[in-house]
């Protein structure tokens, strides 16, 4: 499994409804909100390409100004290492 | 997973979330307790053995990453708090840092040519060892530079890391005798170079990205922040966010992802940013708002060459115009006013196609001495064929508006590439520079260079002359004059403008079939086609290197794994080349190689082992030691070197110890030691506490404190920055009935450049799988094409097939067309025009002619 930490800026006043459409997405999990628009969020998904896949997609979501990555781990990721044959040339 | 374990990571994901965020540990919801026993968690450590710093690999930003190793395999990524560029944060490419390193058709293995005849693909290549393939390129650099020594280049990078560049550097101008070595950076910054140097005397900005957070207004001149530059852009919006009083002009010549979130939107006709500057300044002029004390304190006035007219034949530099681009003499105030008087709003308005009313608010903006502007710029400003006059122009508003050096105000060029501040501007990989400012045509200059890398006084008169800059390098290739090309971290088959010319498909491009052409690269690409020997070269973390970035701060990233199969760090292939081509060779009465890079010169030889050492970090900081003393003269034991670096000015880039960089995540220059700590300057040229970030050390030592707006210009000729009347000149390509768009390419977000790296990563390729062609829907529907229809580009030089698109980020005005060039398949450059600024010699990629056919 992938885990990332993100920090979203939201608009003011559209926050919640921010955190309500950031729900809806798979291994999303909002933990904290800090001067009523950062928001600190966890998103837990199989791979670095799935956790792209779904971080693509807060940029569809009214309402935020901005999205920084934090943090991923890709330790459980097959994807990211040298492949045997890469090695082996 | 083991759910102890998916606690502890998603823990650790929300605490580097919160320190980015800017909250306390404290103040935060305590992530839940592991629920297994805490022996398996133990067993079952989620933590890398090592955090170690870097920073991104990507853009000009520069952000700070922390790089987590584990089993000599990186792990994880972080954004690095204690980076002061960006506080923690990435943007979302952050998540393909390390994927990057993990393609399947990472090279290797050297590969040597056997059939030139396919030249232009990979096929015809065998693999060879390294012993074969540096054999083969010492023997042929060595007989070009024998035969002829003009018949050697070497085509570097701001890619290339800060030692890598040094290293390449100073093999060809002091090893090799050689100024035909030029970055891809001429590409991207020379403009905003010969800008800094022809206003300030100086290269590099004034502020920082502090001022971002701080600003009134902001400006963005042919600058896509938001698809470009997102980090920063982040902070724009902030501020924004912060302050409803916050304004944001974007003068673009089409609509994007910036324009979106823009206050006021000045859409104009290419080329015509000229007269738009040249109408804000005669403004502040005939309204009498500019700031009268500045003027009378602190600025000159000076006029140019002007109706240059355009470098479309190969023998442009040689003419009367050509020789005489740059020459520039004092005007008096009075007559810079008179020049600049025909700029009115009515009449700027006429050309550009702006609002006049647009025009005046802008102006207005300028005028009002209460309010904070900052000015952003890239590539639509520098990839012009006036790049110089556009910068010049920019500084002029700021300068004559005394909006500059304080915190919140300045003009801001920003960088597109990690390290074209640090490495190509900075260390001076450029056909006419030395490091810190230092150029080969001066004479003290030479010998201060001759003092620090221990060369006989005079020696380096043989390169008082400037060498090949980018594009005359290729045309010289293309003719065959040039035989021996070395070309590193970049991709010249894609990326130079006119590409079937150098790619050897038009007639006066087969010198490039011919010639000998070595390509130091992780990917295949579209210049690896085109190599003789391609050389596989660790990339990012799997060796140590610096980058500098747009705001001047240097950072170190450490070697975090090792490059797959025999790929080898570019700087081990530089000096093995040295070793080769430098053998028998004398400088003075000592081994050419010795003084070089052996030890009677950076000393990063093991002579035992007959090898360039082997510890990446005890040959980085060998090599930076000796790159420092150019930026801290005063350190040096020869006294008749700090006298001289006085003299010049150098430490006005001061630099600190190595270790600093990495005990602080980075510094920007120049960096001064004060009361035991090295500190940073934030804002330069600009008296005040060093610890605050002013420039307290550089104005004492060499200008006066107390001066109007607390600012000295000290490096700058009688500590006077120029204001040069530069005026509108048409581009040396205008859409006729023939061609009747203007084409415009470059970057979208997903992919960085020629797409070497990110279209390796299936989810960005996925996200932009190619590149489109943005046209107006009037323009389709004449053409009577559809959404992703297929339409040839073509222009008086080639034509490109490509999909069109009428919904894509970009809105282009009817007449307009936007192609991005990070498709290999979709070789955009073979339409484009080769014309350079006469000054910066950077060419345009932003305004050629072409005609749209539906394919």
């Amino acid at each position: 499994m992938v885990i990332s930490g993100f920090m979203l800026i939201t608009v003011k006043g559209k926050t919640e409804t921010v955190i309500e459409q950031l729900h809806k997405l798979p291994g999303v999990e909002v933990h904290h909100i800090e001067q009523g628009v950062k928001l600190i969020l966890t998103l837990e998904a199989p791979s670095v390409d799935e956790s792209y896949r779904v971080g693509e997609k807060f940029k569809e979501i009214d309402g935020i100004v901005s999205i920084c990555l934090a943090y991923t781990n890709f330790e459980d990721d097959e994807a990211m290492q040298h492949q045997e044959s890469v090695i082996k040339q | 997973m083991e759910l102890t374990r998916r606690s502890l990571l998603k823990a650790a994901a929300i605490s580097s979330a919160m320190i980015a965020a800017g909250c306390s540990q404290k103040s935060t919801q305590e992530p839940k307790e592991p629920e297994r026993d805490p022996a398996d968690i133990e067993a079952q450590s989620i933590e890398p053995d090592e955090w170690k710093t870097s920073v991104c690999r990507y853009c000009g930003t520069g952000c700070g990453v922390l790089v987590g190793v584990k089993d000599e395999k990186v792990i994880a990524v972080k954004g690095d708090p204690d980076n002061r560029s960006s506080k923690g944060l990435n943007c979302i490419k952050g998540y393909y840092l390390g994927k990057i390193l993990f393609g399947k058709d990472r090279l290797t293995k050297p590969l040597i040519r056997e059939d030139n005849s396919k030249k232009g693909t990979m096929d015809g290549f065998r693999e060879a060892s390294w012993e074969e393939a540096l054999d083969l390129i010492a023997s042929k650099l060595k007989e070009a530079h024998e035969n002829d020594p003009n018949s050697i280049a070497f085509w570097g990078s701001g890619q290339q890391t800060i030692h890598e560049g040094y290293a390449s550097a100073k093999l060809w101008k002091a090893g090799l005798l050689n100024n035909n070595i030029d970055p891809n950076a001429r590409l991207c910054m020379a403009s905003a170079v010969a800008g800094f140097m022809s206003t300030f005397q100086s290269d590099e900005p004034m502020g920082c990205y502090d001022d971002l957070d701080k600003a009134d207004v902001f400006v963005t001149w042919g600058a896509n922040m938001a698809e470009m530059h997102p980090v920063l852009y982040s902070r724009l919006t902030a501020r924004k966010l912060s302050d409803p009083n916050v304004k944001h002009y974007d003068i673009t010549t089409y609509h994007t992802r910036t324009s979106e979130t823009a206050d006021k939107v000045m859409v104009f006709r290419p080329q015509t940013d000229l007269a738009i500057a040249n109408c804000i300044v005669n403004y502040l002029l005939e309204t009498e708002s500019y700031d009268k004390k500045f003027v009378d304190e602190h600025l000159q006035f000076k006029a140019g060459t002007e109706n240059l007219g355009h470098s479309l034949k190969d023998d442009y530099d040689q003419t009367e115009k050509g020789q005489k681009a740059d020459a520039n003499w004092n005007i008096s105030f009075d007559e810079f006013k008179e020049m600049v008087s025909t700029y009115t709003f009515e009449y700027v308005s006429e050309l550009s196609g702006v609002p006049a009313a647009d025009l005046e608010a802008l102006a207005k903006e300028f005028a009002n001495p209460n309010k904070k502007i900052m000015s952003t710029w890239t590539m639509g400003v520098n990839q012009h064929t006036r790049g110089t006059w556009m910068n010049n122009l920019i500084y002029d508003v700021h300068l004559l508006s005394g909006k500059i050096s304080e915190p919140g105000s300045g003009p801001f060029s920003l960088t597109g590439q990690p390290s074209a501040c640090g490495t190509a501007r900075e260390v001076g990989v450029f056909s006419h520079r030395l490091p810190a400012d230092l150029v080969v045509s001066n004479p003290e200059h030479r010998r201060f260079s001759e003092m620090i890398w221990n060369l006989p006084e005079g020696y380096l008169d043989a390169i008082e002359k400037p060498g090949l800059h980018t594009v005359a390098m290729f045309r010289e290739l293309g003719v065959g004059n040039v035989k021996f090309l070395w070309s590193m971290s970049n991709n010249w088959g894609q990326t130079m403008p006119k590409t079937n010319r150098y790619r050897g498909i038009d007639e006066d491009g087969k010198g490039v079939i011919d010639g000998f052409i070595v390509v130091s690269d992780v990917y295949p690409t579209r210049s690896t086609e085109m190599a003789n020997v391609v050389l596989p070269a660790a990339m990012w973390v799997e060796r140590e290197g610096m980058f500098g970035n747009a705001e001047r701060r240097n950072a170190i990233f450490e070697k975090c794994q090792e490059p797959p199969g025999e790929a080898k760090w570019d700087l081990w292939a530089i000096v093995q080349v040295a070793k080769r081509v430098l053998k028998g060779k004398k400088i003075g009465d000592k081994d050419a190689f010795d003084v070089i890079f052996g030890k009677e010169g950076t000393d990063i030889w093991d002579y035992e082992k007959n090898n360039l050492i082997e510890d990446h970090n005890d040959v980085c900081r060998r090599v930076f030691n000796e790159y420092r003393l150019f930026s801290a003269p005063h350190v040096h034991p020869n006294p008749k070197v700090q006298e001289l670096g006085f003299k010049l000015k150098t430490s006005a880039k001061e630099l600190a110890p190595y270790d600093e960089y990495l005990k602080q995540h980075g510094i920007r220059w120049p960096v001064r030691e004060v009361n035991g700590e090295w500190m940073e300057t934030k804002w330069r040229y600009a008296h005040g506490k060093q610890e605050d970030g002013f420039d307290q050390v550089g104005v004492e030592t060499f200008g006066t404190p107390g001066k109007y707006k607390n600012l000295d210009f000290y490096k700058s000729n009688d500590h006077r920055p120029t204001v040069f009347f530069r005026p509108f000149e048409d581009a040396p390509e205008i859409p006729d009935e023939k061609y009747p768009f203007w084409l415009c390419t470059g970057r979208v977000l997903e992919h960085w450049h020629s797409g070497t790296m990110t279209r390796r990563v299936p989810e960005l390729h996925r996200a932009v799988p190619e590149a489109l062609c943005e046209i107006h829907p009037d323009d389709a529907k004449a053409i009577g094409i559809q959404d992703m229809d297929w339409v040839i580009v073509k222009s008086r030089r080639g034509e490109t097939k490509v999909k069109a698109t009428t919904t894509g980020r970009g809105k282009p005005p009817k007449g307009y067309v936007f192609v991005p060039f990070f498709a290999e398949e979709t070789l955009i450059n073979d339409t484009t025009l080769d014309a350079y600024c006469p000054i910066s010699k950077q060419p345009d990629f932003k305004k050629s002619a072409v005609k749209i056919m539906k394919a």
